[in-house]
């Protein structure tokens, strides 16, 4: 295999990349590194791989995009069984004659995949609970760090069978296996779409617009997708009116897509304006892609907020000062750029029950600062490292990724 | 690992009484008999003492004289369970939540709850509905199980199938580890490590005891509609629930009855099903009120083209109530035909069901057993209820080696062993039938990782290293042996 000088993983540079083309070849990939001591890291489409703290070093970098394709399709079931390295965007594709699709929207689906999504835990834009990676990953295989094939879960929608280690692994960073096979649910092509931009009045004070907004998705349950973007995001499909702008889109029956916008219209007291179709799949494409795949202005951090939905969107509200923040209320989360030099005075804004990570920041920046703001307790800590220490007990997987160390010191 | 004697320790019984109220700690057999099962009665084990801590505290204080005195200790909500999860396998100290039962507030706009998990499932929704919310999971034992059981259980009922299992519902839990430390898990905390709250839901009271949980409301629906549809035969009902799955219409609940629950349900309950149907099944809508009605279209069409007799319509809520009543008693109602029930809960893909029922059938008939079955064909989720009388060794064989048959035909057809129940004891020594032997490792040493002192509610969920799995031929679902059976009769509070 070549050795790949430019390649790096958040910052910390390549030793040598390996392309697996099939599960065993993974195994055995990872029994020699094993062996020999070598920090793994992981690569799907490469989309997330900066997410969480920078990986000590990288000796081997295991791209696992080969491992792609449909295993079975169980029409009749909802469900799939497909290679982890199978993009999101091909799966559907595949899907789409059968009027069924994978309910999954990363940001880049063409090079976002399945194994990907997963591992970051990726919720993707859709605002239902039930279309979260960790809601529609039913089974999965893995390789452990010492080449050990190993399956949880199934196939079936409903299963309480020994422990959930599709969740533990769902959002690990790569740091406990590779995931080489999942199995989806899928859901039916809805019928219908429609998308409606409500246009928040200028000059409401944060309380009453984050109230309003939530009371607006409350009243939306049949809305797959909400968003609040502030003035100034440059959105495509969107009016630039100069006004807060909260975007519903619905999904579902044809009867029911009217009265749901009518509802949220009514609860959001603000007047709403229908996307046509192009504008809005314009729009939720941008809204997908603008954080934080994609990389930011020099020197900004992209970071995260998550907590209750009313604090989350108020502390949005403060943070548009820095750069134009995205909020999902029905998600508890909020996406934002801030200039890393003015990282503390932007935190200082944000309410107390609401943590930040900073996912996404130049070369070099997460090395030297806490990237979980606050970081999580010690016993919580604890429990991590436990875990990660009897899956990978070398530590050869990410090594410093996962939140278990404390940051470094600047050097 | 030596264990010593919790109430022969005058030392660590000191601390326990300071720590809890007067009287929140019981000692004496009379008191702690209850407390020796949960719903599956059929495993039974004595508990030396219950405590019945009221704060997060107070269960801390428990957890931490467990340890010093390496006391095994077994968390209990309301013992509705089917599985031996809240069986104090080997002795030790019951911990009850039930004193913990309180809903403490109710956040509208944010549509979450926080809750004591000693509070009885259906409360929260009684709590929640005035602001137009209602609390999702919905076991059939809802009106006595508790949070903290749905919590440990991974808990479905009817309407998981379209709205997911309790994991999809919990937003954060207050949780006490085994070494008396208290953390408080939450899905926005995932994001700084692992899904620590995904992996503690479902894992049946062995990684900690949650005290408190934030749990998440949706709101109610506009409308809802429940509809019952006799079939000639239970195949063509399972065709039918298949071909709705298949079509994409995504009902709130599907619910499948056979002939013989029929017939037990109908003499205990009155449910007002038709006494002459092979099957029935039981709809439900929800949605926008054009919504509903469209899916009504769709559904009858599909119920009346897999061979529906007919397709009645619940006028009102009183006889939307009637159907469901007769869904949610027929376990206990099956104590009219039998003395000793075991009742499984294995899965199979929802296009498998037809296939699934015919065998279960096939395996009744080859080893002459009773079988009844009440499901959740919507999700797959059989429960063929098998009635017999534990007095006699030869049919209690039969019944073991036929329930050990099903548990694998639902694994060959590509399903699993439990979609709600959990494994417990129950199904401890069959895991080996759906998982392979480093996937059964893998989930040790998550286990040993999180809870290291192996007294967390021993003995369950996972078989022990080169187990009876293992060593002694094929795995076998665990009816327990006749010598520490009492008799078995099935309780009018258990549900499935």
């Amino acid at each position: 295999m070549p050795a790949a000088a430019t390649a790096a993983v958040d910052g910390v540079p390549v030793r040598r990349i390996e392309r697996p083309g099939s599960e065993e070849a993974v195994a055995e990939a990872l029994r020699a590194a094993s062996k020999a001591g070598r920090a793994v890291v992981f690569r799907g489409g490469g989309t997330r791989l900066d997410l969480g703290r920078p990986p000590r070093r990288v000796d081997r970098l295991l791209d696992l995009a080969g491992l792609s394709g449909v295993i079975e399709h169980h029409r009749r079931d909802l469900t799939v069984e497909a290679w982890a390295g199978t993009t999101v965007a091909a799966l559907n594709r595949a899907l789409r004659p059968t009027g069924q699709f994978v309910p999954l929207d990363p940001p880049l689906p063409e090079r976002a995949t399945l194994g990907g999504v997963i591992a970051a835990g990726e919720t993707g834009i859709r605002c239902v609970p039930g279309a979260r990676p960790r809601d529609l990953l039913l089974g999965l295989t893995a390789v452990l760090a010492d080449g050990t094939r190993v399956r949880a879960g199934g196939r079936v929608v409903k299963n309480v069978t020994g422990y959930e280690l599709t969740k533990l692994l769902t959002g690990s960073l790569g740091t406990l296996a590779a995931i080489t096979r999942v199995t989806l649910r899928l859901r039916a092509v809805p019928e219908a779409s429609a998308t409606t931009s409500f246009r928040l009045p200028t000059g409401d004070r944060p309380e009453r617009f984050a109230d309003r907004v939530l009371a607006a998705a409350a009243a939306a349950p049949g809305a797959e997708a909400a968003c609040v973007v502030p003035p100034g995001t440059r959105l495509p499909g969107l009016p630039q009116d100069g006004g807060f702008r909260f975007a519903v889109r619905f999904e579902g029956l044809r009867e029911e897509a009217s009265p749901a916008l009518d509802g949220v219209a009514e609860a959001a007291e603000a007047p709403g304006e229908r996307l046509d179709p192009g504008a809005a799949e314009r729009f939720w494409a941008g809204v997908r892609d603008a954080y934080p795949a994609v990389p930011q202005a020099s020197g900004a951090l992209g970071i995260a907020i998550r907590g209750p939905a009313g604090p989350v969107l108020r502390s949005a509200w403060h943070l548009a000062a820095y750069g134009p923040p995205i909020g999902f209320p029905s998600q508890r989360r909020a996406l934002a750029s801030v200039p890393a030099a003015r990282l503390a005075s932007a935190l200082a804004w944000v309410e107390p029950e609401v943590g930040a990570a900073v996912e996404t920041a130049p070369p070099g920046w997460k090395a030297a600062n806490a990237v979980f703001r606050p970081a999580p307790p010690s016993a919580v800590q604890a429990l991590n490292a436990r875990i990660k220490a009897a899956l990978d007990p070398g530590g050869i997987l990410a090594p410093g990724r996962t939140g278990e160390s404390p940051p470094q010191e600047p050097e | 690992m030596s264990r010593r004697s919790f109430t022969k320790n005058a030392e660590v019984l000191r601390t326990v009484r300071a720590a809890l109220g007067v009287n929140d700690l019981l000692l004496r057999p009379e008191h702690t008999l209850p407390y020796e099962c949960d719903g599956s009665t059929a495993y039974r084990s004595a508990p030396e003492a219950v405590a019945l801590p009221r704060t997060t505290e107070q269960v801390a204080a428990l957890v931490r004289a467990c340890r010093a005195s390496r006391t095994p200790f077994t968390a209990r909500g309301a013992g509705t369970g089917l599985s031996g999860g809240a069986t104090p396998l080997e002795g030790g100290l019951v911990i009850s939540l039930a004193a913990m039962n309180r809903v403490l507030d109710v956040d509208p706009r944010e549509r979450t709850a926080r809750c004591q998990t000693g509070v009885v499932n259906l409360e929260i929704s009684r709590a929640a509905a005035p602001h137009g919310l209602f609390f999702a999971p919905d076991p059939s034992s809802q009106s006595a199980c508790t949070l903290g059981g749905n919590i440990a259980e991974n808990s479905g009922g009817p309407h998981c199938f379209k709205l997911g299992a309790t994991t999809s519902h919990i937003l954060s839990a207050t949780v006490v580890l085994e070494d008396g430390a208290v953390v408080e898990l939450s899905e926005d905390g995932a994001a700084a490590g692992y899904d620590l709250l995904g992996l503690f839901t479902g894992s049946e009271g062995t990684l900690g005891i949650a005290t408190e949980a934030t749990v998440r409301l949706l709101p109610l629906p506009e409308r809802v509609e429940t509809l019952l549809a006799p079939f000639a035969a239970l195949v063509p009902a399972c065709e039918a629930v298949s071909a709705i799955v298949a079509a994409g219409v995504v009902p709130v609940a599907m619910e499948a009855l056979d002939a013989a629950t029929i017939e037990v349900v109908e003499a205990g309950v009155g449910a007002g099903y038709p006494k002459d149907a092979g099957a029935v099944l039981l709809l439900e809508l929800d949605g926008t009120r054009p919504a509903v009605a469209r899916q009504r279209r769709e559904v009858v069409a599909i119920l009346r083209a897999k061979g529906a007799l007919e397709v009645i319509t619940a006028k009102d809520d009183a006889e939307r109530e009637r159907l469901w009543l007769g869904r949610k008693r027929a376990f206990g109602a099956m104590g009219r035909i039998s003395t000793d029930l075991y009742v499984q809960d294995g899965v199979v893909p929802r296009s498998a069901l037809p296939e699934a029922i015919a065998e279960v059938e096939r395996i009744g008939k080859k080893y002459r057993i009773r079988v009844a079955n009440v499901f959740h064909a919507g999700d797959g989720n059989l429960h063929p209820c098998v009635a017999y009388d534990g007095r006699d060794p030869d049919e209690r064989e039969r019944v073991l080696a036929a329930s050990h048959e099903m548990l694998e035909m639902c694994v060959r057809l590509g399903g699993t062993l439990s979609g709600e129940h959990g494994v417990g004891i129950e199904k401890r020594d069959a895991l080996g039938i759906l998982f392979g032997e480093a996937d059964l490792e893998t989930m040790r040493r998550v286990r040993e990782a999180w809870s290291p002192s192996g007294l967390l509610n021993p003995g369950k969920v996972l078989p022990l290293r080169g187990g009876c799995a293992e060593a002694s031929g094929p795995a076998r679902s665990a009816l327990p042996a006749l010598s520490v059976v009492g008799r078995t009769p099935a309780v009018p509070g258990a549900w499935i």
